[in-house]
């Protein structure tokens, strides 16, 4: 036991970089660093305000519906959420956390077991998506224990079972998590295979999910239609709600004891096979067979960009959490295309006539844009490599415009492929179709230029696996942040001139943004040139 | 065994400027601690400057500073006379750095890594793969040179970061620790192919914990500790009538 222990606290420190906060020597860098841990808990505070939040709206508009006995429903859906949300996120750390750690050697030539070893890696997954389950499932549970009438039971077996909530999808990830590093690790290019197939996984899903939340009218009452829906959605959800909610201990315990059986059969099955499995999937192709040839010669500037895509190319999960938004965004403006404006609204149930679209679209497409960069984890992911970018003779500003250039590879051809998806949907004016490319791409150099920016700030070098900068790191929250303002910004704009009633066009507004937006791009790419140098310099 | 002569004198006279100069270098690391204060040293053409200390002493600060990566405070760094400050990336194209632990990227190939380093300094194209393979052949790398750098061994990383120093023939070469990790056969490679570039005007600036290599390679030595030099001229001197060990461990003890 004290061996798990002191496994899993070393894991911990290092997972959240706590030493950094507590006992960094450089005061300034202590400070940065608990101000940040301070905005993360900002940041969880507000995701469980807007549990609560989303709860309460459910509750008394079933309420005011006359519709109580589907308030047991509050906790089961958030239920169904947090576990759909910890599985999607586990998949992708299951490389890095679970195997193909980076102190493998360190941890494995300790005198401790492989069970002890499994139990600990197991466990920091678990706490990192506990941690997560109480923060959406907690404010649902308090609601529907103020608004609904629950049985005396749930009072406590709602506490003690979000302890057991996390721990099937945390085996169905782990299990198609190490399956995908599997089947990819028996390809030369096993991350191409590996990037494909969880590509597709993760589109596949989304629209199941989507086709999941259309209740069928057959059903002779709304309970049944959405117990129908969360049971597509996550069935264990049922077995939750029947036996936390209704006291039915059957359900309990069946809850109960498959959820402790797969998580006991994941940990006994891995230990089992860890050695083996950690060799096949860390195993590289070696040929020794090269014979030198003539070579591609290039520029610095040419060399740097290459690198940074090969690089990019190299993670699977860097690729995942980067591109997602540019594949999203493609895929919403050619459903647009194919299935006419109306329909594709109502299927994401968006309100909004034509007009509405036509106007917001290129804002619409620039938000896609938004949710992710590439960026924003690009130079904590130089890690023991920063020696190389800082002893190389190229000027800071060169070797930045390549992690940006790659930003741009990624997104401005979903830029392009959304414009013109959207130009033949919505048949605009010359000038609303110029402003379907211009604001989008003018946001894909921002987002790129201020994650650039974030991270130079806000660099992480000693990490142990690359989920904690690309997945977890403040630079990346921030990014996203700062993404969201420059979207929210014109929105918010709009609604205050629709509450004090200003006159003021949507699209001469939308216009003006885009210009602030391209002057933005100025000024950042300037900041990049100016102080590029000291910023890598102080890194 | 090879015995290396100081290579100072097959250069001619007119050559002898200094290619690195460090005048009153001083690194304080955030949080307070002093890791070099007010080190100052100069090594010429020809020069194989050994940098010897204890774990701790500063050599690591001293070579990360030399090189670029590490900014400091006080101090001046010249290389071939210019300003490290003022004009980094002249300075860096002059020189090449092998770190003490070869971490590369591993998503790259070898080849792909040395082709990265010929772009990066411009080795001409016709140029580049007879470097690349007269190196490369010297460490027996080349037939591994198409296989990702994250399947190589620790020795087989030293060798491609050495490789990927000389092929662009730096003026000052800057080692940290170049011997640990490498096989007998590529230790021997690497003293010989230093000594041939001293023969060729290059100036070698290294650290090493191994003092019969310093002793028998290098034809001037610094002894740094807690951040200050203990001792700095030519082997001969340095060492007096004894050992480079002994005269190591009076200076280290006698504190």
């Amino acid at each position: 036991m004290n061996d798990l222990l002191a496994l899993l606290k070393v894991q911990v420190l290092a997972f959240f970089d706590i030493n950094a906060a507590f006992h960094a020597k450089d005061k300034g860098e202590r400070r940065k660093k608990l101000l940040l841990s301070g905005l993360m808990l900002l940041s969880m505070a507000m995701i469980m305000g807007m549990s609560f939040g989303y709860s309460f709206m459910l509750a008394d508009a079933l309420k005011k519906a006359g519709m109580t006995e589907l308030l047991e429903y509050v906790p089961g859906l958030m239920m169904a959420s947090a576990c759909l949300a910890t599985f999607f996120t586990t998949i992708y750390k299951t490389h890095g956390v679970l195997v193909g750690f980076r102190d493998y050697d360190q941890i494995m030539s300790l005198p401790v077991t492989v069970r002890t070893v499994i139990a600990s890696r197991v466990l920091l997954l678990y706490l990192m998506n506990l941690f997560f389950t109480l923060i959406i499932m907690v404010p649902a549970g308090i609601v529907y224990g103020m608004e609904g009438s629950p049985q005396p039971a749930f009072y406590g077996l709602f506490p003690l079972t979000l302890f057991v909530v996390p721990l099937l999808p945390i085996v169905g990830a782990a299990v198609l998590g190490i399956g995908i590093s599997l089947v990819s690790s028996q390809f030369r290019h096993r991350n191409a295979v590996s990037l494909i197939t969880s590509l597709t996984l993760t589109l596949a899903v989304i629209l199941l999910s989507m086709g999941a939340g259309e209740m069928s009218a057959d059903f002779q009452t709304v309970s049944a239609a959405v117990a129908d829906a969360i049971g597509k959605a996550y069935p264990p959800a049922l077995w939750y709600l029947d036996g936390v909610c209704r006291g039915n201990l059957g359900a309990l315990g069946l809850f109960l004891g498959v959820s402790a059986a797969v998580f006991g059969l994941l940990v006994w099955g891995f230990s089992r096979f860890f050695q083996p499995l950690q060799s096949r999937l860390t195993a590289h192709h070696r040929t020794a067979d090269y014979r030198l040839r003539p070579m591609k010669t290039g520029s610095p500037f040419r060399a740097l960009y290459v690198k940074e895509l090969t690089r990019y190319g190299a993670s699977p999960l860097y690729v995942m959490n980067t591109a997602i938004g540019a594949v999203l965004g493609v895929l919403f403006c050619f459903g647009m295309a194919f299935f006419g404006q109306e329909k594709l609204a109502a299927f994401l149930e968006l309100p909004g006539s034509l007009v509405m679209m036509r106007t917001f679209a290129p804002l619409i497409v620039a938000g896609f844009m938004a949710l992710t960069c590439t960026t924003a984890s690009s130079i904590s992911l130089e890690g023991k490599n920063l020696w190389i970018m800082k002893s190389i003779p190229v000027e800071p500003f060169t070797l930045l415009m390549s992690k940006l250039a790659v930003n741009l590879t990624v997104q401005l051809p979903a830029v392009l492929l959304c414009g013109l998806a959207l130009v033949f949907a919505l048949k605009p004016s010359s000038f609303e179709g110029l402003q379907l490319f211009l604001m989008p791409a003018f946001f894909s150099v921002f987002i790129a230029a201020a994650g650039l920016m974030i991270n130079l700030k806000t660099p992480n070098f000693t990490w142990a696996s690359e989920t904690v900068v690309i997945k977890q790191s403040m630079s990346v929250f921030l990014s996203l942040a700062a993404g969201m303002a420059g979207i929210g910004l014109p929105v918010a704009a709009l609604a205050l001139a629709g509450y004090f009633k200003v006159p003021m066009s949507a699209a001469g507004l939308l216009w003006n943004f885009t210009m602030l937006m391209g002057f933005l791009d100025f000024i950042l790419i300037s900041l990049l040139w100016e102080h590029g140098e000291r910023w890598i310099s102080a890194l | 065994m090879m015995d290396f002569k100081p290579a100072e004198r097959l250069l001619p006279v007119f050559v002898r400027w200094p290619m690195l100069q460090i005048n009153n270098l001083s690194k304080t690391y955030q949080g307070g601690k002093k890791a070099v204060d007010g080190l100052s040293l100069e090594v010429c053409p020809g020069d194989i400057f050994g940098f010897i200390g204890h774990n701790g002493a500063g050599k690591t600060t001293t070579i990360r500073a030399v090189t670029g990566v590490l900014a400091f405070e006080e101090g001046e760094i010249r290389i071939n006379g210019k300003d490290l400050r003022r004009e980094p990336v002249l300075c860096k194209s002059m020189m090449a750095y092998i770190p003490d632990n070869p971490d590369l990227y591993e998503h790259l190939t070898g080849i792909q890594y040395l082709n990265f380093i010929g772009d990066i300094f411009r080795i001409p194209k016709g140029e580049r793969v007879e470097r690349i393979r007269g190196f490369a052949d010297r460490f027996e790398l080349t037939a591994d040179l198409g296989d990702l750098i994250a399947s190589y061994s620790h020795g087989m990383k030293q060798k491609l970061a050495i490789i990927g120093a000389l092929i662009h023939q730096p003026r000052l070469l800057v080692l940290d620790e170049p011997f640990v990790g490498l096989d007998p056969k590529a230790a021997f490679t690497l003293k010989t192919i230093m000594h041939e570039l001293c023969g060729q005007g290059c100036a070698i600036f290294f650290s090493t914990h191994i003092l019969e290599v310093a002793e028998r390679l290098c034809n001037k030595i610094a002894i740094i500790r807690k951040g200050r030099l203990a001792a700095c001229g030519p082997t001969d001197q340095v060492r007096g009538d004894g050992s480079l060990e002994s005269m190591f461990l009076e200076l280290i003890d006698h504190e």
